[in-house]
């Protein structure tokens, strides 16, 4: 049983159509890679699926239930999380508190409760200096707490929204694994990746978006290969 | 600021309905709603422009119309300058004023988020008041000028003459901005900062000089406003207090940075408020037609926009 | 401990105050409890991050509730409070449904309107609220005794601190800064955004209504004009601002500073003496954005830091 399944989804914004009648699901212990050129809509699917932002059209089904209308609270609560291409971590907190906002409402766990839980995830996620303001921390630190207030909710769903982005290559591997071991705890992740030596390595499976459409899927390898995939990413006459 | 941009028809057909029904039913609310309406637009256009184009709103702006009110009256009785020829000066004066206030605070919380913004013109229209009140206190004073007293009488119908100035003077703005905007040098490079102050930066306009020139007009409009209406209403420390909010109503109204809409807008709430008033035994509740349309308006857009 | 001591023993200095002060220090001390209470609730709003000027609307609708329901239903003035506050948290859910789904400048003006707005009903339901020229009771509450007054608004003024304090302490804390901080990765981490918003405002409401209440029985008369006052307002506001936002100490200390001073002022300048609020606020922000408190906290353990680094160094020698 798929953990997520999107019917025919559709985003417009206004007359434009960013997302056109998608249809795809993401299994339990996989990694899924959205990939796509610049304004493909690749951002705009994680959006629409975590109740950021309403679609036009199309359903989305999680653990086989009905998420289509729940805004996006609600989602969380009930296991899908994500982070943000810009990362967007909450200024007035400290890195742990960051986390701990995760485990408080996603999971809705007592102040004492998500305390340890977001001590437990900052050893897991290794982010030692967890106690400092947010501006004292480095690019590294702040996607590593985005992803831990993400990891705070018990995702069984979690999107990744170029995560890699703004890391020198150390700090990517070093990610790369971390993503291989989350992986582990039977969680499905989507991952939204620009950098195409990082998808061949962690992904088991890609989708590739063009103007909203999907054109391929398979695994990595085998897609790259793909004319349509060469065209849309590298134009016509490339 | 997105000049016409904005689709007014909407406002078009309810102001077309309402003008019909009310023409039927009472043709003097009609005359004196457009009256009242065309000052409602013209004190609006200036908190339209600054908060188009400089992303703030000014809660002082009630203020500095009242400023411009007393000073106007000052001139009267000190040197019997009569309010209309004073709307020279006036004018002249709150220019120069908005530039003291622009270079003293505003220019420095320019694009520092709505907080700082709305507490500082907050505070600044505080001062305002205050300041007012320790030199005339709280006692309304009134200019009369036999010529603003004239009335014109139609069928059975008795309408104050003098008050056709403010939709002359209304559709005058308005005409004279728009032009300016179109055809000058300043008002493209006006236009090129409401639609992206960067940009317009990097083109090698002076976004800084044309905020200071923005603000500074837009006080200015409320000075030339305030000598036409001096000699028509009662004036205390708290008379342009409510206009902030109409003239928030209004942009709301129009959608953010349409200029005829803001016109159209007016005269809307102008004759609504003068049908209410109409009504024997409930004219007490007009002043709260700006707000239902108000929240009405946001509503929508909300909803719209969600 | 040394902190709970602390705090003892000013909540004893403040319930001792009638046996060692004047009349006229009463007097004062209650004025500037009153606007402590205010400034505390706006302060509370304002964590979530919407700036409301709503808070002298409810502080209004709070003395027009309690009043005529001392008159009407003959109720005691104690007991009216909490009608008051029932009467202004209602009215405060109804009208948050509304205006909570708006931000920013729409949100602030919204509100800017309510005071407005609710004068306006007032002044036209006169058969109840006595129109523009308001309503008096027969008697102030407790018989006009200051003393038991001053009581009261100490005991309803304590509560208002500790709901701050425990604000700052709870899950809501967290919910409500995330709001402030980012709406959007508040709703994508399970924050129902509006639930805590509606709540916030509802309860800030109501202690507005109630301070709005006790305010009205200690004068005993209500008049739209001097009710729904710019005072109940910019001081609140002024306040917060001067002692430093989103703390409990800063509305506090900004209260008794101010409060101590617009007593002197109101002496000196009876004509426009709210001109020094308007000035403080536009000050604070162009150049104190963090308040008083703040500051002085900081000062305070940069201070200690350093004695610390002074500390490490001489070991190391």
């Amino acid at each position: 049983m798929p953990v997520l399944k999107v019917n025919n989804l559709l985003k417009k914004f206004g007359g434009l159509v960013a997302v056109n009648n998608l249809s795809f699901t993401a299994e339990k212990d996989e990694i899924l890679g959205i990939i796509g050129p610049n304004g493909a809509g690749k951002t705009t699917v994680i959006n629409v699926i975590a109740g950021t932002l309403p679609v036009s059209g199309g359903e989305v089904v999680f653990k086989d239930r009905q998420v289509t209308e729940l805004p996006a609270y609600q989602r969380n609560q009930l296991g899908i999380s994500r982070t943000f291409q810009t990362v967007r971590p909450l200024q007035d907190f400290t890195a742990l508190e960051n986390i701990m906002v995760g485990a408080l409402f996603g999971k809705k766990l007592q102040l004492n409760e998500a305390r340890e839980k977001a001590l437990k995830i900052c050893e897991y996620i290794e982010l030692e200096r967890h106690d400092l303001p947010i501006d004292k921390l480095t690019v590294l630190e702040l996607k590593k707490i985005e992803l831990g207030r993400a990891l705070a909710s018990d995702p069984e769903l979690l999107f990744l929204d170029e995560i890699m982005a703004g890391l020198n290559s150390e700090e990517t591997w070093q990610m790369i694994e971390l993503i291989r071991k989350i992986k582990e705890n039977e969680v499905a992740i989507c991952v939204i990746e620009h950098v195409m030596k990082v998808v061949a390595e962690l992904t088991s499976r890609v989708i590739v978006l063009d103007r909203g459409d999907i054109i391929a899927q398979g695994p990595y390898q085998q897609v790259s290969q793909q004319k349509q995939v060469i065209t849309a990413y590298l134009g016509k006459e490339g | 600021m997105k000049i016409n941009q904005k689709k007014t028809s909407w406002l078009f057909a309810i102001l077309f309905f309402i003008v019909i029904i009310v023409g039927i039913w009472d043709a003097s609310a009609l005359i004196y709603g457009l009256q009242r309406g065309s000052l409602y637009a013209l004190i609006a256009l200036p908190l339209a422009m600054v908060l188009g184009i400089m992303d703030i709103l000014n809660l002082a702006h009630g203020e500095l119309l009242t400023v411009g009110l007393y000073a106007s009256y000052v001139l009267f009785i000190n040197f019997s300058i009569d309010p209309l020829i004073s709307t020279l000066p006036v004018f002249i004066f709150l220019v120069i004023l908005g530039g003291i206030i622009y270079f003293l605070t505003i220019k420095k919380v320019l694009g520092e988020g709505h907080l700082p913004q709305l507490l500082l013109t907050f505070g600044i229209s505080i001062m305002l008041i205050e300041l007012i009140k320790i030199y005339w206190t709280t006692r309304p004073r009134n200019v009369y000028r036999a010529y603003a007293s004239s009335s014109i009488t139609i069928g059975n119908f008795r309408i104050g003459s003098y008050e056709f100035l403010y939709v002359f003077l209304a559709f005058a703005v308005f005409l004279l901005l728009k032009l300016f905007l179109k055809k000058t040098r300043l008002g493209q490079a006006v236009y090129a900062v409401g639609q992206n102050p960067r940009g317009a930066e990097i083109v090698g306009i002076n976004v800084d000089l044309v905020y200071l020139f923005i603000f500074c007009l837009s006080s200015g409009i409320l000075g030339l406003t305030a000598g036409v209406m001096l000699p028509r209403v009662s004036i205390f420390p708290l008379t342009g207090n409510p206009f902030s909010l109409i003239s928030f109503a209004l942009v709301a109204m129009a959608g953010m940075g349409s200029i005829n809409g803001i016109l159209l807008a007016g005269i809307t709430l102008g004759i609504a408020e003068a049908v209410i008033q109409a009504i024997p035994g409930y004219g007490g509740w007009s002043d709260l037609v700006f707000f239902g349309v108000l929240i009405a308006v946001i509503m929508a857009k909300n909803i719209q926009e969600a | 401990m040394k902190k709970i001591i602390f705090y003892l023993f000013f909540v004893i200095m403040a319930a001792t105050l009638p046996y060692y002060a004047g009349g006229y220090l009463l007097h004062v001390s209650t004025t500037i409890l009153i606007f402590m209470s205010l400034s505390l609730s706006w302060d509370m709003m304002l964590r979530t991050g919407q700036l409301s000027f709503g808070n002298a609307g409810f502080f209004g609708l709070g003395a027009y509730a309690s009043l005529i329901s001392v008159s009407n239903l003959d109720i005691h003035p104690v007991l009216s409070l909490f009608f008051a506050a029932v009467f202004a948290a209602g009215v405060a859910l109804v009208v948050g449904f509304a205006v909570l789904r708006l931000r920013k400048i729409y949100f602030a003006i919204t509100t800017l309107a309510l005071a407005l707005v609710f004068e306006v009903i007032v002044m036209n339901l006169s058969d109840l609220t006595g129109g523009s020229s308001g309503r008096v009771l027969p008697q102030a509450i407790f018989g006009g005794n200051s003393v038991l007054i001053y009581w009261l608004i100490l005991f309803i003024t304590i509560i208002v601190i500790l709901i701050s304090e425990l604000l700052n302490k709870s899950k809501t804390h967290y919910a409500i800064n995330s709001i402030r901080n980012d709406e959007i990765t508040a709703r994508s981490s399970g924050i129902n955004v509006f639930k805590y918003l509606v709540f916030v405002f509802v309860f800030t409401s109501a202690i507005q209504g109630i301070i709005g209440g006790v305010y009205t029985q200690q004068y005993a008369f209500v008049m739209p004009e001097s009710t729904f006052s710019l005072d109940f307002l910019l001081l609140p506001i002024a306040m917060a601002l001067v002692g430093g936002i989103y703390t409990t100490m800063g509305p506090i200390l900004g209260a008794i500073f101010l409060g101590l001073i617009s007593e002197y002022l109101k002496l000196i300048m009876p004509y426009g003496h709210l001109f020094i609020y308007g000035l403080i606020i536009v000050i604070v922000i162009l150049f104190l954005p963090e308040g008083i408190y703040k500051v002085a906290r900081k000062k305070y353990r940069n201070r200690k830091s350093q004695e610390v680094k002074l500390d490490a160094s001489s070991e190391g020698k």
